[in-house]
């Protein structure tokens, strides 16, 4: 079953990094507007609010880069699976709070849909990047030609 | 081992994008403190429900439209303070002029073109009143406002023009 061992773990890389590199660049112009979503979450001290909208963002996208080239493979999972982590703590914290708001994930139009069906997604994420934590080989990936390259 | 690297490696992924976001958030117009102000300003409310009604323009989409020449700006403001100064190329069109004689000043302007009105900022509703007038009122299809306004613009350095002349 070589396509399982080869293309699932490409398939999952391509999959997450490229839904990682779109939440991430739909906030990364408007920080102040993601600020407001993130205050609106209630979870994080009012002191690092604006930090987080700033900086987060951008660490989405440079954890999604690397999963879609394949470069340090399982380390943008990890850093994946630790931002989808926090996410879908903020995200569960508030569905038990009863909260009305609106995710804020993949822009700040407040159009794509409740809270539980964004906990279902993070989740669904999560479990992608745990399985690519676990693919020590990853199959056409920028780190499979370095090691290529260094051993020949 | 090799867990220990993949563990500082995703930090070090994390520190990368780290310094990407504080790296643009100096070098963008839109840039914001880093350190959260105490209250939510009422110019972010209003600059959020209009990007909300998609209707925003930011500094950036201002400058963006004024360097591109193809966007009509309109100042709401009323003629003594356009004429101190306004962005090159406005026309001054106050909401009052909407529902008056002034919307003749309209008459060339398609119903497609690329609009958008500014006022002096945080503290006027201006620039908002004259893009609802135009586009509930008028059926102007392409309107924005720019709430940010003219101390936005000021505060830049972007380029102004002084005097009734557009």
């Amino acid at each position: 079953m070589r396509w399982v061992r080869y293309g699932i773990p490409v398939v999952l890389r391509v999959a997450l990094g490229g839904v990682l590199i779109w939440a991430g660049l739909a906030k990364v112009s408007e920080p102040a507007l993601f600020a407001l979503t993130v205050r609106a979450y209630n979870v994080l001290p009012h002191a690092f609010i604006n930090g987080f909208a700033v900086v987060v963002p951008w660490m989405e996208v440079a954890a999604g880069v690397c999963l879609l080239a394949g470069f340090w493979s399982r380390s943008g999972a990890l850093a994946a699976l630790a931002l989808l982590a926090s996410f879908g703590i903020a995200i569960a914290i508030n569905l038990y709070r009863g909260a009305d708001l609106d995710c804020g994930c993949f822009g700040l139009d407040g159009a794509r849909g409740s809270l539980d069906a964004a906990l279902a997604q993070d989740l669904v994420l999560i479990g992608c990047s745990l399985a690519l934590l676990y693919v020590r080989n990853m199959p056409v990936s920028l780190d499979r030609w370095l090691e290529g390259r260094a051993g020949s | 081992m090799s867990r220990v690297r993949v563990i500082l490696q995703a930090m070090i992924i994390l520190a990368a994008g780290t310094g990407a976001g504080l790296a643009y958030n100096a070098m963008s117009d839109s840039g914001i403190p880093l350190r959260t102000p105490r209250t939510v300003t009422a110019s972010e409310h209003v600059n959020w429900s209009l990007y909300l009604e998609g209707v925003r323009a930011s500094l950036a989409d201002a400058k963006a439209a004024f360097d591109s020449g193809s966007v009509v700006f309109m100042d709401a403001r009323g003629p003594r303070t356009y004429a101190g100064g306004h962005i090159p190329g406005a026309m001054n069109l106050t909401p009052h002029d909407v529902s008056t004689d002034g919307r003749n000043k309209l008459a060339g302007i398609p119903r497609d073109a690329q609009i958008i009105t500014y006022c002096g900022g945080a503290r006027c509703q201006a620039s908002v009143k004259l893009a609802h007038l135009l586009k509930q009122g008028l059926g102007f299809t392409r309107v924005r406002a720019f709430f940010d306004g003219w101390g936005a613009w000021v505060n830049a350095g972007y380029p102004v023009k002084k005097g009734n002349e557009p």
